[in-house]
């Protein structure tokens, strides 16, 4: 995600991570009891995975993640003025830069081919990234991987 | 204190905002707004300011 930041910076494309809850708490990450706690392990986040987008951290309590649908690895991307391009349930950088592509070449082409917006939704796919996916679990301490695979085996 | 920042994982619990995303603002419409606080600053940023000139992108996430 880094890398496509970057190369759509030059084009007035900001991207930002906006560090939430900890999705799988565990010994080495454990879940925020006050904004120190959470600062403490945003930085550790960008240490140890290298993020070099800014990063901003939400409020304890989650607001503007539960505004914007409360989902654990979710992108979005937002026009001028605050209208919302993009919602995707899932991050794929590949599918986002198609998608800001699309986004800024319709924006050039606008008044010249007189388009118009309109609302569309598809189910996109995605490369499950299965050993990364453990590997963060890992990362975060033996509880996570207990504790994701205990409760993706029992009964509702 | 909510439960929003739980201590213990559990799948199906968090399974539930995937269901009701489509109740999240949709596309066309206006993103909601909320005061964040960057990380290397400490300074508040309000999101408005994130959209004001240019398009943003929002990645949203933690360690995993």
């Amino acid at each position: 995600m880094d890398k496509m930041a970057e190369e759509f910076a030059d084009r007035a494309v900001n991207s930002v991570f906006i560090y939430t809850r900890e999705a799988h708490p565990a010994e080495n990450t454990r879940h925020h009891r006050s904004m120190d706690e959470k600062r403490s392990n945003a930085r550790a986040f960008r240490k140890a995975l290298n993020v070099r987008r800014p990063i901003l951290l939400d409020s304890l309590e989650g607001d503007a993640h539960r505004a914007f649908g409360m989902l654990p690895n979710m992108t979005w991307i937002i026009g001028r003025g605050g209208v919302i391009h993009y919602k995707a349930a899932w991050t794929d950088a590949s599918h986002i830069a198609q998608a800001i592509n699309k986004i800024l070449k319709n924006q050039e082409d606008r008044i010249e081919k007189g388009l118009t917006p309109f609302y569309c939704e598809t189910l996109s796919w995605r490369v499950r990234d299965g050993e990364g996916f453990d590997r963060g679990l890992e990362r975060n301490g033996p509880q996570a991987t207990e504790d994701f695979y205990r409760t993706a085996k029992a009964p509702k | 204190m909510s439960d929003y920042n739980y201590p213990i994982f559990d799948l199906p619990t968090e399974m539930e905002p995937f269901e009701l995303f489509p109740d999240a603002p949709n596309a066309g419409e206006k993103a909601p707004g909320y005061p964040l606080e960057d990380l290397d600053s400490s300074s508040t940023i309000e999101m408005q300011e994130l959209w004001k000139k240019d398009f943003v992108i929002l990645e949203f996430g933690s360690f995993t």
